[in-house]
């Protein structure tokens, strides 16, 4: 039976490949919005784990990292690295803002970091050396065609483009790193400050530990005796963070794979009904030969599920190389689709389509009368 | 010729359906995912739209409201009020956060409302109190559905326990929620001592908004002032870029699914014509006449699809409202026209296959048994 699918494969090579890529472009289309959503999780835990802290302190109350609002005294900073086992505590704040540029506009997060808690791989040019320096997403870069050493100005402040950084953007949105030196120029010097106090100078500690300290007991002993901060380890604070993400696009993100899947089920349908259609004569040929109902039912039922298993890697490959192309038209959005939780999934979507199409292929073939093929 | 590419086409009724109906879905993802960011971005402006100022004013350098930070010293009021062709000012602070009901958790725009002041709140309530006292808090009706809370229940905003006291009607979206709480309650949570947000001013009878604008901006230091419109466009225009890329990218995704399964259906349908184009050849018709054939029978086909992307979209548009009211979508004709044009190219991009397909085709086979 398998080489009478493997001469079927070969009788018109070229069905056999639009029919693989028909149904890779399925598969890659699923892969590509499971990697979509995939990869905007992975965005917001990016986000908090590339801070490089064993421990982060926010605002007592406040669960999130991203998009929230955390205003912690700056004194907190010395009675966190007297406890016992903390290396340092570093600060961070994170302010929200829009940038225009040429009649466009884009809100940008800005952090602002001291040693630990700025940018993690750059593209372009180097750290921040000089004053009045910021990095910049590639996005950003990308968007308003900026280079090292171009000019970029936040609600009237003057900043000089010293890097361009990547994977430093999540919720659609691009991140800026600036230093603490700057920070009060930023605020003093632009309109952004008519009140300096309604300002965050401080939203995060970042808080390293010494070789060997035990995070969870360092972690209570903070919470203990500093009332007005919350502990948390970076991967609690990022499942927030993901959470959050979930709750907020999961209802559009899920209603669009579902899309996809129906779009998988129904290309599967088609593409079955298809082939069997248009080889009514030679099924009926094997039908009068003595194949029965069902053997030719398993034949095609095989057919589609090798199809399927051949387009799979394929359609691997189109996800990918997609994926590759938005990254690249569109640095502000990371997809993810070979990420293994999305490729089981896939794979176990295509199982069932496969079924799908094999009861279909059984329906069809029982409806093929043997006598066609002694018809003229 | 033309009869014949049509006839043939539909002389597979169920293949034809079948095909239209996949290129349709792929279409729809195209217009489903724009129609989502259309809608959210109208969601977004309800505020403004609906509380509707003839001027904002808002601290220099800020132009707009969603994902901005505007702060401006509360004096800053007295010196609006004496702008000439000024009838009343209405001061909020506004901050973007995050509320907690329940156990969901969404964004909001968290307006803080004076004593009194019902300028600036909501403009549609479904139950309770319109107007939020200290502690207390109102929130759309819709997250209170989703987030199953009732009157009296507790949300928290930042790291302050709030008390729903009324449901408020047209102010719920994915990206930005509106919540209402006193001025006092977000001032504690900003940590603000003589500062405002925003500015709603509204002009004396038969003053322009615009000169109005200017005039504020002349007169009062380091503030921005807009009309409403500007002021509406500005987040409108924000909201929709942040989805330009996205857009676009859904629509290569669609545009290249749609393509190759136009291209599997139109290879497998001229395969099986083989013998009729042969025949088509031996009688004569030229390459121009079967070229145009398989650019029919592709344009056919994807215009079919488009047709049934429309309907199916407007079905889930019903359907959303129905079982996934927090997803707001807008069916816009100018996104239809990007559409049908994508169609126009799958149909030219799609043709290309069968066309070759059916140039090699010799009119021999025609005399062929």
């Amino acid at each position: 039976m398998l080489h009478l699918i493997y001469r079927q494969f070969l009788y018109d090579p070229a069905r056999t490949l639009f029919t693989c890529l028909a149904i890779a472009a399925v598969i890659g289309l699923i892969l590509l919005l499971g990697g979509f959503q995939q990869g905007l999780y992975e965005q917001l835990r990016a986000t908090v784990m590339n801070r490089g802290a064993d421990l982060i302190l926010a605002q007592s109350g406040v669960a999130n990292f991203i998009a929230t609002r955390s205003i912690i005294p700056q004194l907190i900073r010395l009675d966190v690295e007297s406890v016992e086992g903390v290396k340092n505590a570093y600060p961070l704040t994170s302010i929200s803002a829009i940038y225009r540029k040429d009649g466009r506009k884009n809100p940008v997060y800005i952090f602002v970091y001291d040693k630990k808690g700025g940018p993690t791989s750059l593209v372009d040019g180097g750290h921040i050396d000089e004053p009045r320096e910021i990095i910049i997403d590639r996005a950003l870069a990308g968007i308003y065609d900026l280079s090292i050493g171009d000019p970029f100005v936040l609600t009237d402040f003057k900043f000089t483009v010293a890097g361009i950084s990547k994977n430093s953007a999540a919720f659609f949105t691009p991140f800026a790193y600036i230093e603490f030196d700057d920070l009060i120029d930023f605020y003093m010097e632009s309109d952004i400050a008519a009140d300096i106090t309604t300002f965050p100078l401080l939203s995060y500690l970042l808080v390293e530990l010494e070789e060997g300290a035990d995070r969870n007991k360092i972690a209570q002993s903070i919470e203990n005796n500093i009332p007005d901060v919350d502990v948390f380890k970076p991967e609690t604070l990022a499942e927030n963070d993901i959470k959050l993400g979930r709750e907020l696009f999961g209802p559009v993100l899920n209603l669009l794979l579902s899309i996809g899947y129906v779009v998988g089920l129904l290309a599967v349908c088609i593409i079955m009904f298809t082939i069997i259609h248009a080889r009514k004569r030679s099924l009926a040929v094997m039908r009068a030969l003595g194949f029965s109902n069902a053997g030719t039912a398993i034949l095609v039922a095989m057919e589609t599920a090798i199809l399927i298993l051949m387009a799979f890697p394929l359609g691997m490959i189109i996800a990918w190389l997609t994926g590759l192309f938005i990254s690249w038209i569109a640095p502000l959005y990371l997809v993810l689709p070979l990420d293994i939780i999305i490729l089981l999934r896939t794979f176990f979507a295509c199982v069932v389509l496969s079924i799908l199409g094999a009861l279909l292929a059984m329906y069809l073939v029982s409806r093929i009368e043997p006598d066609i093929a002694f018809k003229s | 010729m033309f009869r014949w590419t049509i006839k043939s086409l539909v002389s597979e009724p169920l293949n034809f359906f079948l095909t239209s109906l996949v290129v349709g879905i792929a279409l729809l993802l195209v217009i489903f995912f724009e129609a989502v960011f259309h809608g959210e971005s109208q969601k977004i402006i309800a505020y403004p739209q609906n509380i509707n100022p003839d001027v904002w004013v808002m601290q220099r350098g800020v132009f707009n409201m969603h994902m901005a930070t505007s702060f401006i010293w509360d004096w800053k009021k007295d010196r609006v009020e004496e702008v000439e062709g000024v009838a009343d000012v209405t001061p909020i602070l506004y901050l973007n956060s995050i509320v907690e009901a329940g156990s969901r958790h969404w964004f909001s725009f968290v307006v803080g409302l004076k004593q009194g002041n019902k300028r600036a709140g909501p403009w549609s309530m479904a139950t309770g109190s319109s107007h939020p006292g200290k502690g207390e808090a109102i929130i759309p009706e819709l997250l209170g559905m989703i987030a199953n809370v009732m009157l009296g229940d507790t949300i928290r905003i930042a790291n302050k326990t709030f008390t729903i006291v009324g449901f408020s009607k047209d102010t719920f979206s994915m990206a930005n929620s509106i919540a209402f709480i006193s001025y006092a309650d977000l001032r504690d949570i900003m940590s603000l001592s003589g500062s405002d947000s925003y500015l709603l001013v509204d002009a004396e009878p038969g003053v322009d908004p615009s000169l109005l604008a200017q005039r504020i901006k002349e007169n009062v230091s380091k503030v921005n002032a807009l009309t409403s419109a500007e002021f509406i466009k500005n987040d409108r225009e924000l909201a929709l870029q942040m989805g330009v890329e996205l857009i676009g990218i859904m629509t290569i995704v669609g545009t290249c699914l749609a393509v190759s399964l136009v291209i599997f259906m139109l290879y497998m349908f001229m395969e099986k014509r083989r013998r009729d184009i042969a025949i088509l050849k031996a009688l004569g018709f030229g390459k121009f006449a079967i070229i145009s054939s398989a650019i029919i029978q592709a344009f056919c086909i994807t215009m079919t699809g488009l047709v049934t992307a429309v309907i199916l979209m407007y079905t889930a548009d019903f359907l959303t409202d129905a079982f996934y009211p927090q997803v707001s979508m807008l069916i816009t004709p100018e996104s239809l026209m990007r559409v049908g044009l994508v169609s126009l190219l799958i149909a030219v991009f799609a043709s290309l296959i069968p066309i070759c397909q059916t140039m090699k085709v010799d009119p021999l086979l025609a005399f062929q048994r």
